[in-house]
């Protein structure tokens, strides 16, 4: 990949890359630094990485910066789910559902968490998804799957706290 | 298909996305209903999240700056440099009106000079005499004897006209590489910082010395003529972007030198003429 190329590349992922960044560590200057971290990983490895394969070498890299940096700060990353309930019908009595579940993704655990990311931002396949994570095409299935029902949950649970049934 | 409590979500998940034919679904659904599990509960609808609109705002200092120069630009440099050096070897004299020869850049609203400030921040290599002052200096030669009535503003050193390149981001960038002369000459002391994320830095190390032993020193010197200062004040100004700054800059008052040099030297070159008659 020569500069040009590098360029291009930056132009064309470093919005994805830092919205990634920034669903998974719920923090502006921790996704910020993974994406400098990330490109700069491609910088140094431009002779050996195609432009092809440079988006792919970019999420893989994120990927795993990101689990770094949720392992180093695993105290606010594990947001607890009743305490997010709580916060999230105190706020307001009729919160937006995407916003909702961009705050909500954070009580997931970090593969559900990357996995669904990648899926829905990025529309990366499962097999795509198991080549950046390590994980096999079933395990991402299946942490999307539960990482999704997780959601799900939550969402009825604000609706049931917000609107009770009699 | 071999369905099995480890596996069963993956295939609920392809399930949901319309991935399974009637009878694999039907395989699953027994499967599912063999162990208990609510299928229906198993089978609602699952959110996905929609795509924020964020922007990462920091792409410029992301991207490096290409090798590849166009050729204007490198006509431009090469035309500049001969009206620089023009500047630095032009016959000067006391009975001259020197400030003649930079009049043709008037002077829009002055920057402050910071001179000795600043003056201490650069590396040294000599010091001369400088209207009565201590001057330190990188030039290498034929500076003890640099006399001015006053020290030229550097706001004198713009042009009368702006004659800005219009020039996108991206060329900006492009060109970069390619000036040396301006951002090592006149301003080698932010050069260093400037170039130190350019990934073949080292060829820029290497080349500066040679470029001063051409005798191209002016710049050089320029810092504390005004012309550096006007550089570096806009550095300060904008420390945020230093690169993209500094090559705005010195592309525009590179250019300006050499679009105003000839005009310059036909004037004074009359005004020569009839001094000599006189």
């Amino acid at each position: 990949m020569n500069t040009e190329q590098y360029n291009k590349c930056v132009e064309l992922y470093a919005d994805r890359l830092f919205r990634f960044a920034k669903a998974t560590l719920r923090n502006r200057e921790q996704a910020e630094d993974v994406v400098q971290e990330s490109f700069a990983r491609v910088w140094e490895k431009r002779s050996t990485v195609d432009f092809d394969k440079a988006k792919a070498y970019l999420y893989t890299v994120a990927h795993h910066t990101i689990i770094d940096e949720q392992r180093q700060y695993q105290r606010i990353m594990s947001a607890d789910v009743s305490d997010f309930l709580i916060e999230q019908t105190v706020k307001s009595p009729y919160p937006d559902v995407n916003e909702v579940l961009h705050k909500a993704i954070g009580t997931l655990p970090e593969m559900q968490r990357n996995a669904i990311l990648l899926r829905d931002y990025e529309g990366y396949s499962y097999q795509e998804i198991g080549d950046i994570t390590g994980m096999s095409e079933s395990q991402v299935k299946i942490n999307i799957f539960r990482g999704r029902t997780a959601l799900k949950n939550i969402l009825k649970s604000i609706d049931n706290l917000i609107d009770p049934e009699p | 298909m071999n369905i099995n409590t480890d596996n069963y979500e993956a295939y609920l998940l392809d399930y949901q996305e319309g991935n399974l034919n009637e009878s694999e679904a039907r395989q699953l659904k027994e499967f599912v209903l063999a162990q208990g599990l609510d299928w229906d509960e198993l089978t609602e609808e699952l959110p996905k999240l929609g795509v924020p609109n964020l922007v990462y705002e920091n792409k410029e200092a992301l991207k490096k700056r290409t090798k590849k120069v166009p050729l204007f630009a490198q006509i431009a440099s090469i035309a500049a440099a001969l009206a620089l050096l023009f500047v630095v070897f032009w016959k000067q004299d006391d009975t001259m009106p020197k400030q003649e020869l930079i009049a043709t850049l008037k002077p829009i609203a002055a920057h402050t000079l910071e001179t000795e400030t600043y003056a201490s921040t650069v590396p040294s290599k000599k010091t001369y005499q400088y209207n009565n002052q201590s001057v330190k200096s990188n030039r290498v030669e034929k500076t003890e004897t640099m006399e001015r009535e006053n020290m030229p503003l550097v706001a004198e050193m713009q042009p009368i006209a702006t004659k800005t390149l219009e020039l996108s981001g991206s060329a900006v960038r492009e060109i970069q590489p390619n000036l040396p002369l301006p951002l090592y000459l006149l301003n080698d002391y932010y050069a260093y910082m400037d170039y130190s994320d350019y990934d073949d830095a080292s060829e820029y190390s290497e080349e500066k010395p040679s470029l001063i032993d051409k005798g191209i020193v002016w710049l050089s010197d320029g810092r504390y003529n005004g012309f550096g200062h006007f550089i570096n004040s806009a550095l300060h100004r904008a420390k945020q972007d230093v690169m993209e700054t500094t090559t705005k800059v010195a592309m525009t008052a590179y250019y300006k030198i050499d679009y105003e040099i000839e005009e310059a030297k036909e004037r004074w070159q009359e005004k020569w003429e009839q001094k000599e008659e006189e």
